[in-house]
């Protein structure tokens, strides 16, 4: 497979190919970074696509020299910061991932109660936890991402975990073993 | 141990699996003898312990989520040339907006100053020594400073005699008061007695000698004693 520093070169020189095959590359992994943080479909999708339109439009900024991902990533999440903020005052929407929602046998679907406490989450403790677990990026390239230290994110990582434990507990969520927590 | 100290270990802990490399639900680790000790007696902290548990399956859960199927846009617009190009040619530019309006106030700054600076400056580039790097410019001012020294004194001792020979056309003798010189504020006679006689003012007329002798004064006491022009 060819690498991301050739591709980025023959996006350089016009080559719509090595741009439509960067973005295939690429899409489903800023997709769902924008889907988690955002909640709604039709957000995640303008805004993963206005994330590759600046991704294009500043290509020419990247550094070959570091890698592409962490850079792509940092627009992404600056994009949904950036979406999350204008949609301060705003109503507030409810998040269509149900629909998607893994059932459990329990009848109480953790995805869904995970999915509302990562929404209670602040923004760099949402971006954190989304990058590490389900995109599993390493702390060094959150930290990469986030501009901010490597033990920030550890640190940042251990609240968001201790903070989402406590929203299902104050749920009442049970375990897959039927214990009641409350 | 504590509630608070059986947290500290938790976390540490956590940031230990994080160290190692463990992106997803750590290998569980032995706890601590009072760590032990403490969860045995304290139900609130065997509860947190097993809400974490809980936690990694409901992250396990989350991450098996399908993601809602979404078509790969087209990159063709975003690669156009004129759009790359037309980013190059303004991002290095030196014509931006900020630089104009910077280079405006350096100019209106420098103008400002040129125009308004004391005049006390151009006696000091008078006065500086005369150079031969420029021997044009220093040669102009030599023989203005020249000129200067050699005729202002000889003007002033002229128009100062030219004033002693006033017509005094005018009745003077007609006014009943003597007249007096017009005083000087910045000088004033019993301070220091003046290197001259003072002038026969009455002489001047009146009312248009009085005030021309009082302006001039100044020129009876600042000049040296020598015969004028007029003798």
């Amino acid at each position: 497979m060819e690498d991301d520093g050739a591709l980025v070169q023959r996006c350089l020189a016009g080559d719509a190919s090595a741009a439509q095959a960067l973005t295939g590359r690429y899409h489903a992994l800023v997709f769902s970074v924008c889907w988690r943080m955002l909640g709604q479909r039709e957000d995640a999708e303008d805004v993963a696509q206005e994330t590759f339109a600046r991704v294009f439009r500043h290509l020419h900024q990247w550094e070959q020299s570091r890698p592409f991902r962490p850079w792509l990533m940092a627009i992404a999440a600056n994009r949904c910061r950036t979406r999350l903020a204008r949609r301060q005052g705003q109503t507030q929407l409810t998040g269509d991932w149900q629909e998607y929602a893994v059932e459990t046998p329990q009848g109480h679907d953790l995805a869904e109660e995970l999915q509302r406490g990562i929404e209670q989450l602040r923004d760099d403790y949402r971006l954190c936890f989304v990058m590490f677990y389900q995109q599993q990026l390493s702390i060094q390239e959150i930290a990469q991402v986030l501009d901010v230290p490597e033990g920030t994110i550890k640190t940042w990582l251990y609240r968001a975990r201790k903070q989402l434990a406590e929203a299902l507990l104050e749920r009442g969520v049970v375990n897959s073993d039927g214990y009641e927590l409350r | 141990m504590n509630c608070a100290e059986l947290e500290q270990e938790w976390e540490q802990r956590f940031t230990d699996s994080l160290v190692a490399g463990e992106s997803f639900a750590p290998e569980p680790r032995a706890w601590s003898v009072e760590a032990e000790a403490h969860l045995a007696t304290c139900a609130g902290c065997r509860q947190r312990l097993r809400s974490e548990a809980l936690l990694d399956q409901a992250i396990l859960a989350w991450r098996g989520q399908d993601l809602p199927p979404v078509n790969v846009p087209s990159a063709q617009g975003w690669l156009q040339k004129p759009q790359y190009e037309a980013v190059r040619s303004r991002s290095p530019s030196l014509w931006s907006p900020s630089f104009v309006v910077a280079a405006s106030c350096l100019v209106c700054v420098a103008t400002g100053w040129l125009l308004l600076r004391p005049v006390s400056e151009v006696p000091l580039q008078v006065n500086a020594p005369v150079t031969s790097e420029d021997p044009a410019v220093t040669d102009s001012l030599a023989l203005m400073l020249s000129d200067v020294r050699t005729h202002s004194e000889a003007a002033a001792r002229s128009t100062v005699s030219s004033l002693d020979r006033w017509p005094v056309s005018v009745a003077v003798a007609a006014s009943p008061r003597p007249l007096v010189a017009p005083s000087i504020p910045v000088r004033r006679s019993d301070e220091e007695s003046p290197p001259h006689p003072p002038q026969n003012w009455s002489r001047w007329g009146s009312p248009l000698g009085q005030q021309v002798g009082g302006a001039f004064q100044f020129l009876n006491e600042v000049l040296p004693e020598m015969a004028g022009p007029a003798g």
